[in-house]
């Protein structure tokens, strides 16, 4: 992962170089995803708790209600 | 160009030119400058930080926004907004028309430059009977976050010059407000936003989501203007304070709560207990000389922060709200996934538009009786057509983000719950989307078609043309259908039927790709 294989070997001063300005980069983009998994988590458990545990009560017209309601400050 | 008067001082600028392209001006010392027109501030800016120099001198061209006006005459002042004064004035001919230049909104109102370089109603211009309802709208905002938990103050250039002035800054133009929640980790301080957003939105107001924490809260003042006051969301984590969208700083939560308070304007409003610590992480340590110019040196590393935890989540929304502006007043009509999708499912029940625009598709499925659900990020797009259609029991419009997923779990979950036959329409949407969203895209039209045999109806330019298709459509560029073929894929769809086609028969006509896809293999 992150260029591990680029270690290996012998390597100029150059190569080395170029390969651990690879490695950052693929490091930087892998950092930034996992920054944004942050949002995603919070969304999720924001949808689960205020709409599936309703679910899971069977409730048909307090679910009706929630749907409507959860989508109505989208913005 | 046309020179009527020139008045210098001593330590005056040199400028060796001035016309409808700009300032030339002689000089290497860096200095901030204010243009006024007719003895009213218009811009500011830092000589070299701004300027372009050159063999002869610095450049200054005008900025964009400003430009459309500079047709006629005015008395330019270049004026140090510190000790030293006026630094040159001379009226100027712009254009040929004879008349004072008026930098002024439809209204009449004067505008002049933020540090953004938009062409605002800056705070100069207004006079005290028009401040006192901003003043209540800050006072209401910050009593309803208070009902929700939240301790929030007075940030950015609001508490600059509470703190610093006492009153509101004069070339700023908006108020924002911060606050430092109790939770220290991202997702935490997330979920705390959406709950912000939902008891706001039960109190009566209407909010726009900016980021994961950032909001707007919209008054409508005493004046009957409507303001949106941004809300900053922060939080404390390991001794660093981090505040949306340019603090990243070393900080102790002490320095914070509990709140002291600042004069602004005559009223008292709270801000963070030590306000030199609070200015100093916002705009270093010269916070206390003004400067109309700032712009914010945030470090790249706490914008890629602030990037990666809490945005992204209207890219492309301006981008459609301009499209749409541009385009309002085009014909309408039916697309041809319209017209495929009614004539493949006769017995169409509901019909969902992701990305409708301004609805005539859906007002056109709801003539024909079909249930017709308007789906787009960018509800100025479809806000005529709803109205129009108000008292249609056949016609919704949401408002839908495939970059939210809320709103890519939430609006299926709902629609999934209509009558069958359904079926899904999506017009020129793709092309504008990442691989997130396109992937959120093929999820939600998953959901919105579980338990019926409907299908999922795409066009999208494959091949961009010299026709103006392209930026007809707001398609802007193509997207190679081998793309979106392995998405579908992916996500566990099957494409039905494809068909690629040249919009019209002109030589080099551009070509769009009509894919029906579904997922019940």
């Amino acid at each position: 992962m992150f260029g591990l294989g680029n270690r290996r070997g012998h390597r100029s001063g150059a190569e080395v170089d170029s390969s651990l300005e690879k490695r950052v980069a693929a490091l930087e983009e892998a950092v930034q995803e996992n920054r944004a998994l942050n949002v995603r988590l919070a969304e999720l458990t924001d949808v689960v708790t205020e709409l599936l545990l309703p679910v899971a009560a069977r409730d048909e017209e307090k679910l009706e209600e929630l749907l409507g309601k959860y989508r109505g400050d989208f913005s | 160009m046309r020179s009527l008067s020139q008045l210098r001082r001593p330590g005056a600028l040199e400028v060796l030119r001035i016309d409808a392209a700009g300032l030339l001006v002689a000089g290497t010392r860096e200095q901030l400058v204010d243009v006024s027109f007719d003895d009213r501030r218009i811009w500011s800016f830092w000589l070299l930080r701004d300027g372009e120099e050159g063999d002869d001198g610095i450049t200054l061209t005008w900025p964009k926004p400003l430009r459309p006006f500079l047709d006629g005459v005015t008395e330019v002042t270049l004026s140090d907004p510190g000790a030293r004064g006026v630094l040159f004035s001379r009226t100027v001919q712009f254009g040929e028309r004879a008349d004072r230049i008026a930098v002024v909104n439809p209204a009449g109102r004067p505008l002049s430059l933020d540090k953004s370089l938009k062409l605002v109603e800056t705070f100069d211009t207004r006079d005290a009977a028009q401040v006192e309802p901003l003043l209540d709208a800050i006072e209401e905002v910050l009593g309803a976050l208070r009902q929700v938990g939240l301790d929030a103050f007075l940030a950015y250039g609001t508490a600059l010059g509470a703190i610093r002035d006492g009153g509101l800054i004069g070339h700023d133009s908006d108020a924002d407000l911060g606050y430092v929640s109790t939770h220290d980790h991202p997702v935490d301080v997330i979920r705390e936003s959406f709950r912000i957003q939902r008891a706001l939105t039960d109190m009566g107001y209407r909010v726009t989501r900016y980021s994961a924490i950032a909001l707007k809260v919209h008054v409508l003042e005493s004046d009957g203007l409507d303001r949106g006051l941004d809300v900053f969301g922060g939080f404390m984590r390991d001794g660093t304070l981090y505040l949306m969208g340019e603090i990243a700083v070393p900080f102790e939560r002490e320095w914070i709560y509990p709140l002291g308070t600042a004069s602004l304007e005559g009223r008292e409003f709270p801000v963070p207990a030590d306000t030199d610590k609070f200015l100093t992480a916002t705009y270093g340590p010269r916070w206390r000389v003004p400067d109309p110019a700032y712009k914010f040196t945030t470090p790249a590393s706490t914008i890629e922060l602030f990037n990666g935890w809490f945005r992204g989540m209207r890219t492309g929304r301006a981008g459609w709200h301009a499209y749409h502006k541009r385009t309002a007043h085009h014909a309408a009509s039916v697309s041809a996934v319209a017209e495929e999708v009614a004539e493949r499912h006769p017995d169409l029940a509901t019909y969902v538009d992701i990305g409708c625009g301004r609805g005539t598709d859906v007002a056109w499925f709801a003539d024909r009786g079909v249930t017709a659900i308007g789906l787009d990020f960018q509800p100025y797009a479809f806000d005529t057509e709803a109205q129009r259609r108000a008292d249609d029991p056949r016609v919704t419009f949401q408002l839908f983000n495939l970059l939210e997923l809320r709103h890519v779990l939430a609006v299926p979950a709902w629609i999934a719950r209509m009558p069958g036959p359904r079926a899904v329409g999506c017009v020129h949407v793709v092309e504008r989307l990442g691989r997130r969203g396109r992937l959120n895209m093929l999820r939600s039209a998953r959901m919105m078609l579980a338990g019926t045999t409907g299908t999922l109806h795409l066009q999208f330019l494959s091949e961009k043309g010299r026709d103006g298709y392209a930026r007809r459509t707001g398609a802007r560029k193509p997207l190679d259908p081998s793309v979106v073929a392995a998405e579908v894929e992916e996500s566990g769809g099957r494409i039905v039927e494809q068909v690629r086609e040249h919009v019209s028969d002109a030589p080099g006509s551009s070509q769009v790709c009509r894919m029906i896809i579904d997922w019940n293999a």
